[in-house]
């Protein structure tokens, strides 16, 4: 949307003072009340500390945002794809659907130790843990966003002799994006919590299993650092879906104009 | 060659471009329940003419275009477009409705390509078309909006162009004003009549409105209420050129008075029948 530089100071300011106004809130409480480090350390510390182990997070941090974006993507695929399947094929979607609730139902956190035990004690439990929180949105939003078509429109492209598949492509596929974006960001935010509690189950690395550790050794502040940088991540994915949604569903967003690539190659 | 086929003379009109024959389609709801909707239906379009089919509310009118269209099979009776039976074949005859139906995720120039681009014709070709059109009908300068920041009767132009670009030589218009406010309904009007004598389009026309009928058509036909069968032909008295002026004419006037007594009297025995709606 078109905001001038004043409104959108007025837009984000009121968060920005709220989320300033606690954290003093926090540090002046901390010292005022003499609070030890161990139960709650105070703001200016964690950040302190964050700064002083960059290093040793940065590290965590890399190998729980490799287990989130891998997860994602097999969580993305699969969500999709059987989205389209139960989309093309009624008889797989009535025998889909039963299973897709279930694997919802089941604790994925219990399901963590089992899938340890099989696949040992590598990635490969953290991606599957991620992909089973991911798939899920991704299958109900997409198929919703497939069947939520206008069928007059479906009328209008068979009227002009379209097939199955160009009206997929042409109406169903594009109508269903919006759907799509809305899914992944709610997604990419959930992974985030995914490969944390994956790494709880088993795992001596990244952001959840620092956690642990340093909790079990009442290293506080430094469990307050990893969570706070986790907790950046998943901010930092979020927006970056968000850019994402912007670009790909401009009409959505208030664009007036459709800006294609070939406009822009013919106008430099 | 010209943008419009602009180049038929008038001895070449007179030929029936769509003719029904005994066209009649009913719908199985069960075993033994069927509704029939459409009975026995003769007429036919010549070519370069406009036709409008006037009937009340929930008789088949909607129908009746499916079937020309080719989406709806007929239970009985053939379909011709010129010499060539069209039964169930689509993709033969332009089709635009009451809603707009253009894609939000597509600018209005793409929206006005789309039966192109399923028909895989040439894209530099259609676009060059496309562009002219758009100029030609008040749409320059909108190319790459998208549809929603269009006003309906834009949208309604540019639905319209976009079943245009198809070149079919005939095009069903189902209520396409329906769902505009009154003044922006006329000029419409004018704007279609207009561009049906420029492009000689064979057009058949599907409204509610009397008003709208005479003032468009050359042939009117009537439907009755369901089962539908053509009540009423008339042939409207006015010249190719029109203007709303002319709609003070004595005759029409009385054309007028009788149609509205006609559909009032269907609409009437239709609410005496049964009361589910299907296929308006």
């Amino acid at each position: 949307m078109a905001t001038t530089a004043e409104s959108k100071w007025k837009t984000i300011l009121p968060p920005l003072l709220l989320l300033a106004g606690l954290i003093a809130a926090w540090e002046l409480a901390s010292l005022w009340f003499n609070i030890p480090e161990y139960l709650l350390p105070r703001p200016s510390r964690i950040v302190t500390v964050a700064i002083l182990k960059r290093a040793i997070l940065w590290r965590h941090m890399g190998i729980t945002l490799e287990e989130v974006l891998l997860g994602f993507l097999v969580g993305f695929i699969v969500g999709f794809g059987l989205a389209l399947v139960m989309f093309f094929s009624t008889t797989l979607r009535r025998a889909l659907n039963p299973i897709i609730v279930i694997s919802q139902t089941v604790p994925v956190v219990a399901l963590g130790p089992i899938l340890v035990i099989w696949l040992g004690y590598n990635i490969w439990p953290k991606i599957i843990v991620v992909a089973l929180i991911v798939f899920f949105p991704l299958t109900v939003n997409t198929f919703d966003g497939l069947i939520a078509c206008d069928p007059d429109l479906i009328t209008l492209l068979r009227s002009m002799g379209a097939s199955r598949w160009q009206i997929f492509r042409k109406v169903q596929l594009p109508n269903a994006l919006p759907f799509i974006t809305s899914a992944s960001k709610v997604a990419v935010t959930f992974s985030v919590i995914g490969a944390v509690v994956a790494e709880w189950i088993g795992s001596d690395r990244g952001l959840g299993a620092y956690i642990l550790q340093t909790n079990a050794q009442i290293r506080t502040p430094e469990m307050f650092a990893a969570i706070f940088v986790t907790s950046i991540m998943g901010i930092i994915l979020f927006f970056i879906a968000q850019a994402i949604e912007n670009l790909l569903i401009p009409w959505q967003k208030g664009g007036k104009v459709k800006r294609s690539i070939q406009s822009y190659l013919s106008r430099s | 060659m010209s943008v419009l086929n602009s180049d038929f003379s008038l001895a070449a009109r007179r030929n029936a471009k769509i003719r029904l024959e005994n066209l009649s389609i009913s719908f199985k709801m069960d075993e033994n329940k069927r509704v029939d909707v459409l009975e026995d239906i003769s007429f036919d379009a010549d070519e370069g003419s406009f036709t409008c089919i006037l009937g009340p509310s929930g008789c088949g009118k909607s129908t009746l275009f499916n079937a020309i269209a080719g989406l709806l099979p007929p239970t009985a009776g053939n379909i011709y477009l010129g010499d060539r039976l069209i039964n169930g074949k689509t993709g033969l005859v332009g089709y635009m409705f009451q809603k707009d139906l253009l894609l939000p995720w597509r600018s209005v120039l793409e929206n006005i390509l789309l039966g192109t681009e399923i028909q895989g014709r040439d894209r530099a070709k259609s676009e060059a078309r496309a562009r002219e059109l758009m100029r030609r009908y008040g749409l320059e300068g909108f190319e790459a909006y998208y549809p929603k920041y269009l006003s309906g009767g834009m949208r309604q132009r540019a639905a319209f162009l976009r079943t245009m670009m198809l070149d079919n030589e005939v095009m069903l218009l189902d209520e396409p004003f329906g769902a505009l406010d009154a003044q922006t309904r006329l000029s419409m009007q004018e704007w279609l009549h207009e561009v049906w004598r420029d492009s000689k389009k064979t057009i058949i026309f599907i409204t509610h409105d009397v008003d709208e009928s005479l003032f468009l058509a050359e042939k009117v036909l009537v439907l009755s209420h369901r089962p539908s069968r053509i009540i009423q032909t008339i042939q409207v008295p006015l010249p190719e050129k029109r203007s709303y002026e002319m709609m003070g004419n004595v005759e029409i006037i009385k054309l007028r008075t009788e149609l509205f007594a006609l559909l009032r009297r269907e609409s009437d025995s239709g609410q005496t029948e049964s009361p589910n709606g299907m296929g308006k």
